[in-house]
C-alpha cells in the first residue's frame, strides 16, 4: 500500500504550524515529504527576503518622526477648544451674513423688479372692474431711448401692465382703489376657488366579488403535471457539438469485415506515427484497405497538405505508407454569405463574462491592480482564452482516444492491449485529458466563487463497460463541458438558454476526470 | 475624568501597536505606492483610526490584521478618488530627461529578482506580501476578506509557481491524497 504524501497546501500549513497532528506525523516517516518541506521553507524564506528587499526599509529616524507626528494628532484632547482669538472675526462674519441673508429673504431682493417686469395682457388675468384705470400705451420720452439700441415696435399685446399702474410724472394721479379689485369676483376665480377635487369612487354596487363570478374565484388549478418538463428557451437553442456517430475508421466496418490482428496492429501503428509526427490533431486517420495501411483525411489548404504529408513521411522512417489527403473545400453558403456583423449583439461575452468582469474588478480593487477597463478586459480575455485553449486540447485528446478505441475491434482488444503502443497512446491521452481538466478546474475555481458551482469527487463505483464505452463516455463528458463553457463564456446574454445548464461545469469536469481514470484502468485490465 | 483615562489608555495601546506593526505596515504600503509620503499619510491615518476606535471602546481582537485591513481599504479609497494627473511642459520634460538619462539617479535601487513573481496572480502576490509582513493565515483572510482555505490555496499556488517541489504523483495512492481538483 502506497503512502499518502503531503500536498503543497499541507506543506504550507506545516510551515505555518497549523497542520493537524495526524498528518504531521507523516513527516517522521517520509523522506520525500521532509525534503519537500525543507524546500518549501527555503522557498518561502527566499520569497520573503526578495519581497522585503524590493522596497526601501524604514529607518529609525523615520520611525521616530512618524510617532512624533502621530502623537501630535492623538496626544491632544479629543475635544478641541475653539481659539478665542477667532471669536470676534467669526462673530462679525456671522452677523454680517445673517444681516445680508435676512435682507435678501425679507425684501425678496432676488425677485424680478415689479416695475420693469412685463406681462402681456393676454397673460394677465382678465378682471372686469370699473375701478381699473384705463389701459394706455406707455409714453416713453424720446431722450430716454438710446439711439444705439433698436427697440422693437410695441405691439398691442406687449403693452405692459406696469405702465397702466400709474400715470406719468406730472399727470394727475388717478384714484386707484385696490379693495374693489380684491372684492370683485371673477366667475373664473369663483369657480376655481369653489372647485373640489374630483374623485372617482367605486360604486358600491360594483364590488370585486360582485363582478367576478364564483367560478372564476374558485377555478380549478391547471394541470401542471400533465405539461411535462421542458427546457425554457429564452431565445433559441444554440448549436452544440454532439457525439459523432461511430463510423468505420479502418476503411471497412469492423462488423462487416473484421480486422485481423495484424491489420489492427497496423492501424494502431498508424496512430502512433501520427502521434510521433505531431499531426494527430489534424483530421487525418489511418485506414486499413486491401492495399494495406493508408493515411486518409482532409486538411485546410494546399500548404497544410504538404506540411502534414511531409511530417507523416518523416515519422514513418523505414515504412512507406501512402498518404491520401484532400483539401477541404469551403462551403458554398459560407462563401456566398456576405460578412455582416451581428446586429444588436450587445456586449461580447454575456452574463457570465460580465459577472467575471465585475468579480475581477473587485479582485483588482482589492489587490490594487489597475482598475482601468482596458486592462481588466485584457486580463479577462486572457483568462477566457486560456480556458478555451485548454478545453480545445482536452477535446482533441478525448476525440483521439475515442477514435483509437473505435478503430480497435472489441474481439482483438485483449491481444492489442498487450502491445506497448496502444497502452502508451491510451495512457498519454488519458493523462493529458486529466491534466487539461485540472487546468480548467483551476481557472474556473479562481474565476468563480465555489458556491456557484459544485465539483464531485471520484465516482467510479459503477462497473466498467470496457475501454470503448469508457472512451465514448469520456468524449461525451468533454462535449458537455465544451457546450457548457461555450454557453457560459462566449454566448451573449440574450442567447443563453435554460438547456445549457443541464450539466454543470463541475459535473462535466468530474465525469472527465473519472473517465480518464476508468479508461486507463479498463485498458490495463484487458492487458 | 473617565474620558481622560480612556484617552490615555487608547494612546498607550496605539503606541504599542505602532511599535509592533509600523515597520511591516509601512513596507506593505510602499509595495503599492511610489510616493513614500503618501504611504506615511495612510499609515498615520490607520493608526489614528485605531486610536479613535479604542476611544469609542470598540473591541479589536487582532490589531495587526485590523490595521492592515484599514490601510488596505484606505489605499483603495485613495485610488478611487485619485484623478489622472495632467502634466505640464515641465512634467513632460522631466519624464523625458529621466528616460534618456544614461545613468540612473543615485537613489534608484536596481532590484533583480530571482523568483518568477510575474507568474503570480494579483491575489497570490497579495497573500505572499501579507505573509511576508508576518500575518498569520487567519489574519490574511481577515485583511482580504477571504476564507482561510482560500488563503491557503492562494499561497500554495503561489508557492508552486515560484518553484515549490511537489511530491511526485506516482508515489501517491489512489485513495489517499486528494488530487488537485478536489
Amino acid at each position: 500500500m502506497r503512502v499518502r504524501h503531503l500536498s503543497t497546501e499541507e506543506l504550507l500549513l506545516q510551515c505555518e504550524g497549523e497542520l493537524g497532528f495526524e498528518r504531521a506525523t507523516h513527516l517522521d516517516e517520509c523522506e520525500a515529504c521532509r525534503s519537500a518541506l525543507v524546500h518549501m521553507v527555503e522557498l518561502l524564506g527566499e520569497a520573503e527576503q526578495e519581497l522585503r528587499s524590493s522596497v526601501a526599509a524604514e529607518t529609525p529616524m523615520e520611525h521616530a518622526a512618524a510617532w512624533e507626528s502621530l502623537e501630535q494628532r492623538i496626544g491632544r484632547p479629543t475635544v478641541v477648544a475653539f481659539p478665542v482669538r477667532w471669536v470676534a472675526p467669526y462673530a462679525a462674519a456671522a452677523a454680517l451674513g445673517f444681516a445680508v441673508f435676512s435682507g435678501v429673504v425679507g425684501n425678496d431682493l432676488f425677485a424680478p423688479d415689479a416695475a420693469t417686469e412685463t406681462t402681456t395682457l393676454t397673460q394677465a388675468p382678465r378682471i372686469d372692474s370699473p375701478e381699473l384705470p384705463q389701459v394706455s400705451t406707455p409714453k416713453v420720452p424720446a431722450v430716454a431711448q438710446p439711439e444705439t439700441v433698436a427697440k422693437p415696435a410695441v405691439a398691442l399685446e406687449e403693452i405692459t401692465v406696469a405702465a397702466s399702474r400709474g400715470p406719468e410724472a406730472g399727470e394727475p394721479a388717478a384714484p386707484v382703489e385696490s379693495a374693489p379689485i380684491v372684492a370683485a369676483e371673477s366667475p373664473a376665480v369663483v369657480n376655481l376657488a369653489r372647485a373640489r377635487p374630483q374623485r372617482y369612487q367605486l360604486d358600491p354596487a360594483y364590488s370585486l366579488i360582485a363582478v367576478m363570478p364564483e367560478t372564476t374565484l374558485f377555478a380549478a388549478a391547471p394541470e401542471i403535471a400533465s405539461a411535462g418538463m421542458r427546457p425554457i428557451a429564452l431565445a433559441f437553442l444554440t448549436p452544440r457539438l454532439t457525439l459523432p456517430a461511430p463510423e468505420p475508421r479502418t476503411g471497412e466496418s469492423p462488423a462487416e469485415q473484421p480486422l485481423t490482428l495484424a491489420a489492427a496492429q497496423s492501424v494502431i501503428e498508424g496512430h502512433w506515427i501520427l502521434h510521433r509526427a505531431r499531426v494527430w490533431r489534424e483530421d487525418v486517420l489511418p485506414a486499413w484497405t486491401k492495399d494495406g495501411l493508408v493515411f486518409r483525411g482532409t486538411v485546410e489548404n494546399e500548404r497544410a497538405r504538404e506540411a502534414v504529408t511531409a511530417a507523416i513521411r518523416a515519422a514513418q522512417k523505414d515504412r512507406n505508407i501512402a498518404v491520401e489527403l484532400t483539401v477541404r473545400e469551403p462551403a458554398a453558403s459560407a462563401v456566398s454569405r456576405p460578412l455582416v456583423g451581428a446586429q444588436n449583439a450587445g456586449l461580447p461575452g454575456g452574463l457570465v463574462r460580465t459577472s467575471l468582469l465585475e468579480h475581477f474588478g473587485d479582485a483588482a480593487r482589492r489587490s490594487f491592480a489597475s482598475t482601468q477597463p482596458s486592462a481588466l478586459e485584457g486580463e479577462l480575455d486572457r483568462f477566457v482564452n486560456s480556458i478555451f485553449e485548454s478545453q480545445s486540447r482536452l477535446l482533441s485528446h478525448a476525440y483521439e482516444l475515442n477514435s483509437l478505441m473505435q478503430a480497435v475491434p472489441v474481439a482483438l482488444m485483449p491481444e492489442l492491449t498487450s502491445s506497448s503502443r496502444l497502452m502508451e497512446l491510451v495512457t498519454t491521452h488519458a493523462n493529458e485529458v486529466r491534466r487539461e481538466q485540472a487546468h480548467i478546474y483551476d481557472l474556473l475555481s479562481e474565476g468563480l466563487p465555489r458556491k456557484y458551482w459544485t465539483y464531485q469527487a471520484n465516482q467510479d463505483d459503477a462497473p466498467s463497460a470496457g475501454p470503448r464505452a469508457e472512451a465514448e463516455a469520456l468524449l461525451q463528458g468533454a462535449l458537455e463541458l465544451d457546450a457548457n463553457l461555450t454557453a457560459l463564456l462566449s454566448t451573449p446574454r440574450h442567447l443563453l438558454d435554460a438547456g445549457d445548464s443541464d450539466v454543470s461545469c463541475g459535473e462535466a469536469l468530474s465525469r472527465i476526470r473519472t473517465g480518464s481514470n476508468r479508461i486507463k484502468a479498463a485498458t490495463a485490465k484487458l492487458r | 475624568m473617565r474620558k481622560n483615562g480612556q484617552h490615555e489608555s487608547a494612546v498607550r495601546e496605539t503606541e504599542e501597536v505602532f511599535a509592533e506593526c509600523r515597520e511591516g505596515l509601512i513596507r506593505y504600503l510602499r509595495y503599492y505606492m511610489d510616493d513614500s509620503s503618501e504611504a506615511e499619510d495612510i499609515a498615520q491615518e490607520a493608526f489614528v483610526r485605531f486610536y479613535e476606535s479604542r476611544i469609542r471602546n470598540e473591541e479589536i481582537l487582532q490589531p495587526r490584521a485590523w490595521l492592515f485591513r484599514v490601510a488596505h481599504n484606505l489605499i483603495i479609497d485613495r485610488g478611487r478618488k485619485k484623478k489622472p494627473e495632467l502634466l505640464d511642459d515641465e512634467g513632460w520634460m522631466s519624464i523625458e530627461r529621466r528616460l534618456v538619462s544614461p545613468s540612473a539617479p543615485a537613489d534608484t535601487k536596481v532590484y533583480v529578482s530571482q523568483l518568477p513573481w510575474h507568474r503570480l496572480s494579483a491575489m497570490e502576490l497579495e497573500c505572499m506580501r501579507l505573509r511576508t509582513e508576518g500575518l498569520k493565515l487567519r489574519e490574511i483572510g481577515e485583511v482580504l476578506d477571504l476564507a482561510i482555505s482560500s488563503v491557503v490555496s492562494y499561497l500554495a499556488r503561489a508557492s508552486k509557481k515560484l518553484g515549490a517541489v511537489e511530491v511526485s504523483e506516482s508515489q501517491t495512492s489512489q485513495h489517499g491524497r486528494t488530487p488537485t481538483p478536489v
